[in-house]
C-alpha cells in the first residue's frame, strides 16, 4: 500500500501538494479484575493518513482520507479522485506546505510483553506494600512506527513507545466502600515515580472513604495539582494558537499583558517538541514542520503566536508547527506555602471540565481537603467552578515541579476566589 | 443504495478461517467492521472535509478452558489458510503467556444459538444522492445566515457528519451482517460579549441519511437565541433548587445516573451500587427508564451488537423500581444471565465493554406549562455540555450551559451558566414529581467509559421536575 500510494500521489498532476503519515501500531493489553486476568489482547494495525491540496482560483482546498492495507491500487486511485473532487470544492485562503525538513530517524524498540508484565507485577507489589485494594486495572503497552512523507521531499521516520494504566482503587470505612480512578500515560516506566503515585492513590482512597460532606463555603482559595494543572493551563495553550486567533475563538493578542495587574505569580510557558515524560515527542508535526521550542508567554505577556503552519501563514507570523508539549515555568511559592490554611484542595473530580474557549472550569468533588488552622480534613461532594481568565490575577504556582505526559510545570497551584457549592452548611 | 463493502469479500474468507480453527478453541468468533464516513465542516473563515468515524479491520475472540484472548488486525491475507494461521499464532501466544506465567484467569463460556441473517437499513435520502457541492453550499449558507443575523458572532460553524456502518459477525453458529446509516449535524455560534468569548451549540442526529441537513436548516433561530442567552448568562448562586429539565438534560441524567450505573461489567467488578438495589425503589414512581438498541431509532440503533447478540430493549427502571441491568456477553456469562445486546467496541481495535445504546425516560402525563407554573423559585435547565458517572457511589455530575430562572410560576428572562448539577443519583430521581407528555431523543454526543472508549450513544426523554443541587 505504501509504495503504490506514494507513487500515485507523486504522479497525479492535479495534486499540487500532499502529505501522508504512515503509522504502524502494535499493542499488548491486559485487563485484570482484582488478581485475575479478565482477558488479554494484541493489536497490529497500519494506516496511511493522507492529505492532498489543490489550488484553484487563488484559493486552496484540501481533503483527507485514510488508506488501509486492504486497499488495492484501484481503490487508492478512486480515493484520490474523490479527494481531488472534494478539495476543489473547498475554498480556503492560500497557504503552502513547509519546506523540506530533515530529522534523524529515532526508532527505539521495546519488548511490549515484557514491559506489560513488569507493570502488572509492580502493581501487585505496590498493592501489598501499601495495603491498598485494587478493584481492577488495565495495562496497554504500545509501539508506533511512523513515517512522514510530503511533496516537498520530506521523508522522516521515527518511533514512539508509550504505556497506559487505568486503575480503580477501593477503600472501606466499615460502613461504605468507595472507589477512586486513576489513569497514567507514560513514555517510559519509572518505578520510583510510579511508587509515589501508587502510595498517593491508596492513601487518597482511604481518605475518601472517611470524607465528610463538602461545606457550602460559597467562595474559597482552590489548590489543584497533577493532571488538573495541565488541564487548566490548556486554556492558555489553546488561546495562544494561530488557529484560535484566526478563527476568533481567542481574544488574546500578541504582545498583550494577559495578567495585567497580577498580584500573584505571572505565567511563563514554552511549547516544545520534547519533554522527558511525554508520549507525544516528535521531530516534526503533521504538516512536516521541523519542531523547535517556542516561548509563548513570558511573565504574563503573550509573546509568540504558535501553531499549525496554515494558520501561522494566515496571520503572517513565523511558522512554529503544531507543538504538543507544554513546559510551564515554576512559580515563587514552596509547596508548604501553596498548602497553607484557608483553602480547598481538590485531588479528584468526577470529571474536571475545562472550556478552553471561555476559560470556565469546574467539576464535582470526589475527594478534596479542607485546610483550616493547619489541619487537612477530607471532603467529598458538591462542586467548584470559576473562570481562569477572570481569576488569574491572583494565582500562585509552586516551585516544585511535575513531569507528566505532554506537560512539565508546577506540581501545584493556588487560585483565589473560586466558587464552592457544598452540600452542608459551612 | 449503499456502496458495497469489502466485507462481502471478507465474509467467505473469515467463515473458512473459523472452520479451519473450530477444533482449536472452545469458542472462536470474528467481528469485521467497515465503516465509512465524512465530516463536512464550514466555519466563517475556513472549511474542512475529512474522513469521520472510519474503521476497517477484524477482531478475533477465542476462549480456551474459560480464558479469553483477542487479536485485532487490519492487514488481512488473501486466503483463509494463511488468515487462520495468523490468527492462531496471535491467539495461542496469549494462551501460552497465561500458562507460562501461571496467571489466574476469569472464565467465560459463551453459548450460542444458530443465527444467520442480513440486516440492511436504507436511509430516506442516501448520502450519495446529494452532491458534495450541495452539502457544502447548504452549510455555507447556514454560516452566512447565522453570522448575518447577529454582529456579535465572530465565528459561526455548520457541520454535517455522515456515516455508513457495515459489520459482519461470524462464529461457529452465527453468520450475521448489518449495514445502516447514521448522521448528525450541528450549528455553533462563537460570540464576544462583556465576559469574553462564549460559545453556543445546537445539534440534530439520527439513524438518518442526508435528510439531516433539512433538520439542521431549521435550527438557525435556536442557535441565535442560545447565543443571546450565553452572552447574558451569569454565575448562579450555589444551592438546592426546584428544577425542570428539558428532554436533553433528562436524557443526560438517565445516561449518567442509571445508564452507566447498570452496565453489568461493573457488576462483575463489584463497582456498581445498583447490584444491591435490584427490585428496590431507586426513583419516583413516575419514572420508567429503557435502554436498548431496539428503542427509538437513533445513532446507536443496530440489529446486533459487537458480540453478535441481537439488539434488545431493556426496562431498567419500572415505575421507580430498579428491575435489571444491561450486559455484554462475557459479563452475562460470568453473572449467569442472558446478554442484552449491549456489548460494544470503540472500534475493532478495542475491547468490548457493556455500553449504552438508546437510554431514555418514558413519557408521562404531566404538562410542561403546569410544571413551570408549580415552581415558586427555581430553574429550567438546558444545554448539555458534559456528564460523568459514578456507579460505585452514585454521585452525578452534569455540566449545563444554561439555567433559566423561574419565579412564581413564570420564566423571568434571567439566565445563568455554565451550571454544574451535582448530587446523589437516588435523591435526584426520587425527587421527580412530574414527568411531561413530551418525548425527544438526542444523539450528537459521544460516551466514554471512564475517560476513554468513546462510542456513539443516544439519550432523551421528557421534561421532568425535580430538586437538584446547582453550582
Amino acid at each position: 500500500m505504501e509504495d503504490i500510494l506514494l507513487h500515485l500521489l507523486r504522479t497525479t498532476p492535479q495534486i499540487h501538494e500532499f502529505s501522508v503519515q504512515f503509522r504502524q501500531t502494535d499493542s499488548a493489553e491486559w485487563f485484570y479484575i482484582r488478581h485475575k486476568l479478565d482477558q488479554s489482547r494484541r493489536k497490529s494495525v497500519k494506516y496511511g493518513f493522507v492529505k492532498l491540496y489543490v489550488d484553484h482560483d487563488g484559493k486552496r482546498g484540501h481533503a483527507e482520507f485514510i488508506a488501509y492495507p486492504s486497499h488495492t491500487e484501484e481503490d487508492l486511485k478512486r480515493l484520490i479522485r474523490e479527494a481531488l473532487a472534494s478539495a476543489k470544492l473547498i475554498e480556503n485562503q492560500a497557504y503552502v506546505l513547509p519546506e523540506k525538513a530533515e530529522a534523524n530517524p529515532l526508532l527505539e524498540t521495546v519488548d511490549r510483553i515484557e514491559l506489560g508484565k513488569k507493570i502488572i507485577d509492580f502493581t501487585f507489589a505496590m498493592e501489598a506494600k501499601y495495603q491498598g485494594e485494587i478493584n481492577s486495572f488495565e495495562v496497554f503497552t504500545n509501539s508506533h512506527a511512523i513515517r512522514f512523507v510530503n511533496s516537498n521531499q520530506t521523508d522522516v521516520t521515527y518511533g514512539v513507545n508509550d504505556a497506559f494504566l487505568e486503575m480503580i482503587v477501593n477503600a472501606n470505612d466499615g460502613e461504605k466502600e468507595i472507589e477512586l480512578m486513576r489513569e497514567w500515560r507514560f513514555a517510559s516506566f519509572d518505578p520510583q515515580q510510579m511508587e509515589i503515585r501508587y502510595e498517593e492513590v491508596f492513601r487518597e482512597a482511604r481518605d475518601r472513604a472517611s470524607a465528610m460532606p463538602t461545606p457550602d463555603l460559597k467562595k474559597a482559595e482552590l489548590i489543584l495539582g497533577g493532571e488538573n494543572v495541565k488541564e487548566l493551563f490548556g486554556i492558555y495553550r489553546s488561546a495562544t494558537t494561530a488557529n484560535a486567533i484566526f478563527n476568533k475563538a481567542s481574544t488574546f493578542t500578541q504582545g498583550q499583558n494577559v495578567q495585567e495587574n497580577a498580584v500573584g505569580d505571572k505565567i511563563s510557558f514554552t511549547m516544545t517538541a520534547r519533554l522527558v515524560a511525554s508520549c507525544a515527542n516528535a521531530p516534526i508535526d503533521e504538516d512536516g514542520v521541523l519542531l523547535k521550542p517556542v516561548v509563548v508567554m513570558d511573565q504574563g505577556v503573550f509573546t509568540t503566536i504558535w501553531g499549525e503552519s496554515r494558520y501561522c501563514q494566515y496571520l503572517d507570523v513565523p511558522i512554529t508547527g503544531n507543538l504538543k508539549n507544554m513546559d510551564v515555568a515554576s512559580g515563587s511559592k514552596s509547596l508548604s506555602e501553596i498548602e497553607r490554611s484557608n483553602a480547598v484542595e481538590v485531588l479528584d473530580f468526577s470529571s474536571f471540565v475545562v472550556d478552553e474557549t471561555s476559560g470556565d472550569f469546574g467539576g464535582e468533588i470526589r475527594l478534596g481537603y479542607l485546610i483550616q488552622d493547619g489541619v487537612k480534613t477530607a471532603i467529598s461532594g458538591g462542586s467548584i467552578n470559576g473562570n481562569l481568565l477572570e481569576l488569574h490575577q491572583n494565582i500562585e504556582l509552586s516551585v516544585e515541579r511535575q513531569d507528566i505526559d505532554r506537560f512539565s510545570g508546577p506540581l501545584k497551584i493556588r487560585i483565589a476566589d473560586v466558587t464552592v457549592s457544598g452540600i452542608k452548611a459551612a | 443504495m449503499q456502496k458495497p463493502s469489502i466485507l462481502i469479500l471478507w465474509r467467505p474468507l473469515i467463515k473458512e478461517a473459523i472452520r479451519i480453527l473450530s477444533d482449536d478453541y472452545d469458542y472462536l468468533s470474528v467481528l469485521a467492521s467497515d465503516t465509512a464516513g465524512k465530516m463536512y465542516q464550514i466555519r466563517s473563515r475556513s472549511s474542512e472535509l475529512r474522513d469521520f468515524m472510519c474503521e476497517r479491520g477484524i477482531v478475533a475472540r477465542a476462549i480456551r478452558g474459560g480464558s479469553v484472548v483477542e487479536v485485532s488486525l487490519n492487514q488481512l491475507p488473501g486466503d483463509a489458510q494463511t488468515l487462520a494461521g495468523e490468527l492462531k499464532s496471535a491467539l495461542d501466544a496469549q494462551f501460552d503467556w497465561v500458562r507460562e506465567n501461571k496467571v489466574e484467569t476469569y472464565t467465560a463460556h459463551l453459548e450460542e444459538e444458530k443465527q444467520e441473517g442480513d440486516f440492511i437499513v436504507e436511509p430516506l435520502v442516501s448520502f450519495a444522492s446529494v452532491t458534495m457541492e450541495d452539502k457544502l453550499k447548504r452549510l455555507q449558507d447556514l454560516v452566512k445566515e447565522v453570522q448575518a443575523k447577529d454582529g456579535r458572532i465572530v465565528n459561526a460553524i455548520a457541520a454535517m457528519g455522515e456515516v455508513t456502518v457495515h459489520k459482519l459477525f461470524i462464529s461457529k453458529h452465527k453468520n450475521l451482517y448489518q449495514a445502516y446509516p447514521w448522521s448528525q449535524g450541528y450549528l455553533v455560534g462563537v460570540a464576544v460579549g462583556e465576559k469574553g468569548v462564549k460559545m453556543a451549540f445546537t445539534s440534530v442526529s439520527g439513524q438518518k441519511g442526508a435528510e439531516i441537513l433539512e433538520e439542521l436548516e431549521t435550527k438557525v433561530p435556536v442557535i441565535l437565541s442560545q447565543v443571546d442567552d450565553v452572552l447574558l448568562a451569569k454565575p448562579i448562586e450555589p444551592g438546592e433548587y426546584d428544577v425542570i429539565c428539558t428532554p436533553e438534560i433528562t436524557g443526560l441524567i438517565a445516561h449518567e445516573a442509571f445508564g452507566h450505573g447498570v452496565e453489568m461489567d461493573m457488576f462483575v467488578k463489584e463497582r456498581a451500587l445498583a447490584m444491591s438495589y435490584i427490585d428496590k425503589p431507586v426513583a419516583s414512581a413516575k419514572v420508567t427508564m429503557h435502554e436498548g438498541a431496539l428503542g427509538p431509532k437513533n445513532v446507536s440503533s443496530f440489529a446486533f451488537d459487537d458480540e453478535g447478540v441481537l439488539a434488545g430493549d431493556t426496562i431498567v427502571i419500572d415505575d421507580g423500581i430498579l428491575k435489571t441491568g444491561i450486559a455484554d456477553a462475557l459479563s452475562a456469562s460470568r453473572l449467569g444471565i442472558r446478554p442484552t445486546g449491549n456489548g460494544k467496541r470503540e472500534s475493532f481495535e478495542r475491547k468490548v465493554y457493556t455500553r449504552m445504546t438508546n437510554t431514555y425516560f418514558s413519557a408521562g402525563t404531566d404538562h410542561l406549562d403546569d410544571m413551570i407554573a408549580s415552581i415558586k423559585f427555581g430553574y429550567l435547565l438546558d444545554g448539555m455540555e458534559s456528564g460523568m458517572e459514578d456507579p460505585k457511589n452514585w454521585g452525578i455530575q452534569c455540566v449545563l450551559s444554561r439555567a433559566y430562572e423561574i419565579v412564581d410560576g413564570k420564566k423571568t428572562g434571567k439566565v445563568h451558566g455554565p451550571v454544574i448539577l451535582t448530587g446523589h443519583v437516588v435523591d435526584l430521581l426520587k425527587s421527580i414529581d412530574a414527568v411531561s407528555d413530551d418525548f425527544e431523543m438526542f444523539g450528537a454526543g459521544f460516551c466514554g467509559k471512564g475517560h476513554k472508549e468513546y462510542v456513539k450513544t443516544a439519550d432523551g426523554g421528557t421534561y421532568i421536575k425535580a430538586k437538584a443541587r446547582l453550582g
